[in-house]
């Protein structure tokens, strides 16, 4: 029924399934596909670290600028450390005694938070500025 | 070429056709820009305040940063008039005149009575006259920057719990007044009440409001998600490697979950973990319970029955706490769970 | 033995007929469409061969004759299927426009092959969906993780559909339709 051929023609109007022409259009759509499967699951770029003192945003941070940076307040006390490696990030050399904000390890995703309570310190991703709809959660109880 | 009338009748021109469809492309953006075109849905704010992490979402049509802005002034608010730490609190006021009596106003007047009665409905499992106890620990200050770890020897706590007891709170329509030198501290209710005003405020600038008040894992729920959904909390799990780790699931569109735990606050001295949160009977941290969540219509409510629920215990807990107006998740130091038979209600799993 | 269609094509009452008939084709797949599981859980989603009845005028008439019935089509489909104005009615009409224009240009002006038209028919429409969805509903991010799924399912729909379009002329070419 249907012909094999690659040219028809309907009416007056000739058409082909194929032409020369298309190769540079299917080679940008197959290149535009492969490029935003890699942008996606490939590393994830751009994500952004908040940091609040006081409730003030005072730092953001890209994940992956990898090094130790040292927090202060406005007072210009040194805090902290934040810590941004390939595994995770993570605090350490709190200047308070209890140092939960250590022993809280990695940061997490989906509405995790460092939290200096003495300080008055938030570390989170800047992501949970908004409402996050891919999650099984929406709140975490604790 | 000739044509019947019939077909002229038929015939849309080029015209005709640009007018339909620029009428219907017009329709259809104006439905879009005046029905769909909201502002962003919610508005999220992150504040440390009762000692805590306090995020609070908000989603309104009438000016969410101001009902923002509001909660969390009543929080802030709420937070310096019942602080034992603060010295001119009203709460410390009341520890300074002990014997005498101190007039108080109406709302310090309800959070008392009611934590009065939860006291008694628990049998003292939570027990708002524990200051003595919870200072001897230094537990009230353990947010301040120079907390250091003290644990005390059993003498002290024996004299320490010896003044210690919400029957030694006095109330009248004068005031209030505390018998054998007890110490009042609401710590333990102070936070739940704060979420609850702060779910009110929202609701009286805008009754059609939705969102919630996130406190530390205490969450008071004012509204359902978008209007509709329910909101999906999450039970971490407390012995859970990482932060993401739950063991339960729930879904609540009204109301207030909070959670009592073992692993938020605590110190460690000794190689022990001493955590916040005191069997009256002893004085010393309550053993047994490592985890105890409680779903109740008030924040309120629900932040003082977890605590007496961690204290009692869970195989007892299980029994009582919906008959006091909690549903509750406990687990024990074997990590067994524990559910009432209204949890499943809200459970997603259960289902 | 194609000018049977192409001659009643030309006279401007069966035109009309002709076009409301495919209007009502292509909304009936668009109703059933609704209902069809697809494998992403995306609002308003579909697998997209009401296009096929847009191909199908698209060769046999012309380009004003396949946008209005694009538009005539993402109109009464979605008031048979219930959701007229709905946030999907408006994902799916802003995506059904934005396809059928890509449609026109690489077809008419590029002058490109039927498959590849239809290839980029599909992928423009479904980029246009998830920009809606992201700009006014859905509001994250995340819903651009689905470009490669849908990608490569609207791949294979606008594939088929160029041979159920070209099915369908064949058939009506062989009816005597009077």
């Amino acid at each position: 029924m249907i012909s094999m051929r690659n040219d028809f023609r309907i009416g007056d109007q000739e058409y082909r399934f194929f032409k020369k022409r298309d190769i540079l259009a299917y080679l940008i759509f197959f290149a535009v596909i492969i490029f935003v499967i890699f942008s996606f699951f490939g590393n994830n770029t751009g994500d952004k670290i908040t940091v609040l003192i006081g409730g003030k945003k005072t730092y953001e941070f890209d994940k992956n600028t990898k090094g130790v940076y040292a927090l202060k307040n406005d007072a210009n006390d040194f805090l902290m450390n934040l810590v941004i490696e390939e595994n995770g990030i993570y605090i350490r050399d709190s200047a308070c005694p209890l140092k939960i904000c250590e022993k809280h390890g990695y940061l997490s995703r989906n509405f995790d938070a460092i939290v200096c309570v003495p300080q008055k310190v938030i570390i989170r991703f800047s992501e949970n500025e908004k409402i996050v709809e891919d999650l099984k959660y929406d709140i975490i109880t604790k | 070429m000739p044509r019947s009338s019939k077909d002229d009748i038929m015939i849309l021109n080029r015209k005709t056709w640009i007018y339909i469809l620029t009428l219907a492309i017009v329709l259809v953006i104006f439905v879009f820009f005046f029905v769909f075109n909201r502002p962003e849905p919610y508005i999220v704010k992150d504040e440390i305040i009762l000692g805590t992490y306090v995020r609070v979402v908000v989603g309104s049509d009438k000016n969410p940063n101001a009902i923002m802005d509001s909660m969390i002034r009543e929080m802030k608010r709420i937070e310096k008039k019942f602080s034992s730490t603060i010295t001119d609190s009203i709460i410390s006021k009341i520890n300074q005149n002990g014997k005498n009596i101190t007039e108080i106003d109406q709302e310090t007047r309800f959070v008392i009575e009611r934590s009065l009665a939860i006291a008694d409905i628990t049998n003292g499992a939570f027990d708002p006259a524990m200051g003595r106890i919870i200072k001897l620990w230094g537990f009230d200050r353990i947010s301040e920057p120079d907390f250091t770890p003290f644990v005390p020897s059993d003498g002290q706590i024996l004299q320490a719990l010896s003044h210690c007891g919400y029957k030694n709170i006095e109330i009248s329509k004068e005031g209030i007044y505390l018998k054998n030198d007890v110490q009042l501290d609401l710590g333990a209710i102070a936070k739940g009440y704060a979420i609850d005003r702060a779910v009110q405020v929202a609701k009286e600038m805008d009754s059609s409001c939705t969102g919630y008040v996130d406190a530390g894992g205490d969450i008071g729920i004012i509204g359902p998600k978008f209007g509709g959904a329910k909101w999906v909390v999450a039970v971490k799990n407390p012995r859970g490697e990482s932060s993401t780790d739950f063991v339960r699931y729930v879904q609540i569109d009204q109301g207030a979950i909070v959670t009592s735990g073992d692993y938020e606050r605590y110190f460690e001295a000794g190689g022990r973990r001493y955590h916040h949160i005191f069997d009256p009977a002893t004085g010393k941290p309550a053993e047994g319970t490592i985890s105890s969540t409680i779903i109740a219509q008030t924040a309120m409510d629900a932040d003082a029955l977890s605590t007496a629920a961690f204290v009692l215990g869970p195989r007892y807990s299980v029994q009582i706490m919906p008959s006091l107006g909690g549903q509750g998740f406990f687990m024990d130091t074997a990590e067994k769970e524990y559910l009432t038979d209204g949890w499943s209600y809200f459970d997603i799993d259960e289902k | 033995m194609q000018n049977r269609l192409n001659s009643r094509t030309k006279s401007h009452g069966s035109r009309i007929v002709l076009l409301a008939m495919f209007v009502v084709m292509s909304s009936i797949i668009y109703v059933i469409e609704v209902y069809v599981p697809v494998p992403i859980p995306l609002p308003g989603f579909k697998w997209g061969f009401s296009n096929s009845i847009v191909l199908i005028v698209l060769l046999v008439f012309g380009s004003k004759e396949a946008f209005s019935v694009a538009v005539l089509k993402s109109f009464l489909g979605s008031l048979l299927a219930g959701r007229l104005f709905s946030p999907v009615f408006f994902i799916g009409f802003t995506g059904g426009i934005a396809g059928i224009i890509t449609m026109i240009v690489f077809l008419k002006k590029f002058r490109n092959g039927v498959i590849l038209t239809s290839i980029y028919g599909s992928f423009i429409n479904n980029i246009f969906q998830l920009t809606v969805s992201y700009l006014f509903f859905i509001k994250s991010e995340f819903v651009f993780v689905y470009l490669p799924y849908v990608s490569v399912i609207g791949f294979a729909a606008a594939i088929l559909n160029v041979y159920i379009a070209i099915g369908g002329i064949k058939w009506m070419e062989n009816l005597n339709i009077r």
